[in-house]
């Protein structure tokens, strides 16, 4: 092959990648979204270990089989959000819970396995503030990513006493206590 | 053998398809315009460890005295600064979150909060003198921002500043980019126009101002055009009467937005703005002169997470890998550009006592002097603030755990 030939073929094989570029705008695959928890949706019966004790437990039963509404908070001991949270969420959340005039019991749920979570917490007394902590054992996987519809940290859903989502929020916030109040009171 | 002239055409051909799809490919280009100036340095003369306090504002109440105002419950912990020690007065009345303080007349301080809807005037003691209700947004309802005080009393309110995912006007809605509130309270003017975008959120984005004034003259520092402004009373009525443009050295691809909608959460629609200002913060010392922390450097961090790229359509976001200090009087001349401590700061405030204090990306902040006037007071070169910001200090809080950077 002549090199003048060769060029042509290479020139031909860049105009058509360019055409593909040009075609195809890079972004959204659909597909491989997570479906969060929808309101009235229950939690997923997922296996996670309590810090205190390290016992095992359902995800479910922990926020379902209790007599009141839980806070379930998914945090990720990397995230910069997440670590202020350590020092400012719980005095907000208990004015917050104070205000929803509703017993409401907060539990982190942490995307890092078991022994992140120990030392992401250690010396910040969130146990001491009534906070449950657990963790998947070996951490998140995809498929826990999905089943709980988290796109980004912190994410938290506000749980009925029967297991079943009442609202989820993205970002360092809390519910409107009038909602809380009107699902846990 | 003879080199043929249509070889050249093919291999300019090549190069130039080369370069047509580099330009297609997704990250946004960033050119270097001007040369950066000569950095000069700064007189370090302090480091304040907040441990858990992180202020969101500090302001000088007397010579050597300061307050710092915690960012999540708006406890006031004032600070003897020869002695480096801190003692808590008590809480900002009526509301909690990012608190800011400007120097008010006869030594009050006007308090402001863009998660409140009421500016606030304070005496010395911390003791609430009166409110301010701002007039009611037509877009954002009961909106405060960056606030500045006027020789006579008067206020100036930038509502859509810092807020960026606020959205954009809508044409019937009025596009004031600042008010005017008269020292009796009652809105006197408005001032500016919203820039228009385009786009759901794009024009608030570029709205961020800082607010200072000299005398009579308001002054307006827009941070993403790099533009100074000067607005001077004619038969009381504020017109501008002079802008500085300051230069740029670096060009990126305009601000534009991302919107995904997750169904299933409460506040599901997630945008994205990208968009990088020209200066990340500013201040207005009480003599008039600019005090800018300047974005230097910034490069596209693309985010390779399939979530994000699953949510927006370009994953990623804008990061400054560098900043300086830039001082100029308020007509923006006699610029003068300053190396930071660990070449970042991500807030500058001026005071009056010959003092700059920078907040540091490991969360403390440097005392460092201010380059336009001596120090007028001793410092301890080591201060830790010991004091919890919390509605009551519980016991969770007593600072006996270990404290990690953020």
């Amino acid at each position: 092959m002549r090199p003048s030939h060769l060029s042509n073929f290479v020139v031909f094989g860049l105009g058509l990648l360019l055409l593909g570029q040009l075609w195809y705008r890079p972004g959204r695959d659909e597909t491989s979204l997570p479906e969060g928890l929808y309101p009235g949706m229950p939690v997923p019966e997922l296996d996670v270990r309590r810090l205190a004790g390290s016992s095992q437990v359902s995800l479910g039963h922990l926020v379902g089989d209790v007599t009141a509404c839980t806070l379930l908070v998914i945090v990720r001991p990397l995230c910069p959000t997440c670590a202020r949270m350590r020092v400012t969420w719980p005095s907000r959340f208990a004015a917050w819970a104070d205000s929803v005039a509703a017993q409401i019991q907060p539990v982190w749920l942490s995307v890092g396995g078991h022994d992140a979570l120990e030392a992401f917490v250690t010396g910040y007394r969130l146990q001491e503030a009534g906070i449950t902590l657990v963790s998947v054992p070996e951490g998140f996987t995809s498929a826990t990513y999905d089943a709980l519809g988290v796109l980004g940290t912190p994410t938290l859903y506000l749980v009925r006493p029967d297991g079943t989502v009442v609202a989820g929020l993205i970002g360092d916030r809390l519910p409107p206590v009038a909602l809380a109040a009107e699902a846990c009171l | 053998m003879t080199r043929r002239p249509t070889n050249s055409l093919y291999w300019s051909q090549l190069l130039l398809m080369l370069l047509v799809i580099v330009g297609c490919e997704r990250a946004p280009v960033v050119t270097t315009k001007t040369s950066p100036p000569r950095l000069l340095s700064l007189e370090p003369l302090a480091t304040i460890d907040v441990g858990r306090f992180f202020p969101s504002d500090v302001i000088d109440v007397a010579d050597c005295t300061l307050w710092l105002v915690g960012s999540e419950w708006g406890r006031l912990v004032q600070l003897d600064l020869p002695s480096g020690t801190a003692r808590t007065l008590g809480r900002l009345p009526g509301w909690t979150r990012n608190a800011q303080f400007e120097h008010g007349p006869a030594g009050s301080i006007l308090a402001w909060s863009q998660d409140a809807t009421l500016l606030a005037w304070l005496a010395h003691d911390g003791s609430l003198l009166r409110t301010i209700q701002p007039p009611t947004h037509p877009w954002l309802g009961p909106a405060v921002g960056p606030a500045t005080v006027l020789s006579d009393g008067a206020v100036a309110v930038a509502p859509l500043s810092d807020r960026p995912l606020v959205p954009s006007p809508r044409p019937w809605q009025g596009s004031a980019l600042l008010w005017l509130i008269g020292a009796d309270g009652t809105a006197s003017q408005t001032l500016g126009r919203v820039p228009d975008s385009g786009g759901t959120y794009l024009s608030s984005a570029q709205a961020g101002l800082r607010l200072g004034s000299i005398g009579d003259t308001l002054l307006t520092f827009w941070l993403s055009a790099a533009m100074l402004d000067r607005f001077a009373p004619t038969d009381a009525v504020f017109q501008i009467s002079g802008s500085t443009r300051f230069p740029k050295y670096f060009e990126a691809r305009p601000a534009w937005e991302d919107v995904w909608n997750a169904e299933w959460l409460l506040n599901g629609e997630q945008p994205i703005v990208y968009h990088i200002p020209h200066f990340h913060d500013a201040t207005f010392a009480r003599d008039g002169r600019l005090l800018a922390l300047r974005n230097a450097g910034v490069r596209w961090h693309a985010n390779d997470s399939p979530y994000a790229r699953a949510m927006f359509a370009l994953p990623g976001g804008w990061v400054a890998t560098s900043r300086w200090l830039e001082i100029s009087t308020y007509r923006g001349e006699s610029p003068a550009a300053y190396r930071l401590p660990g070449e970042w700061a991500s807030k500058i405030v001026a005071t009056d006592i010959g003092m700059l204090f920078l907040w540091l990306r490991d969360g403390s902040i440097a005392v460092v002097r201010d380059p336009g006037a001596a120090p007028r007071c001793e410092v301890e070169p080591e201060i830790r603030i010991h004091e919890a910001d919390a509605p009551r200090p519980p016991s969770y809080l007593d600072g006996t755990g270990s404290r990690d950077p953020l």
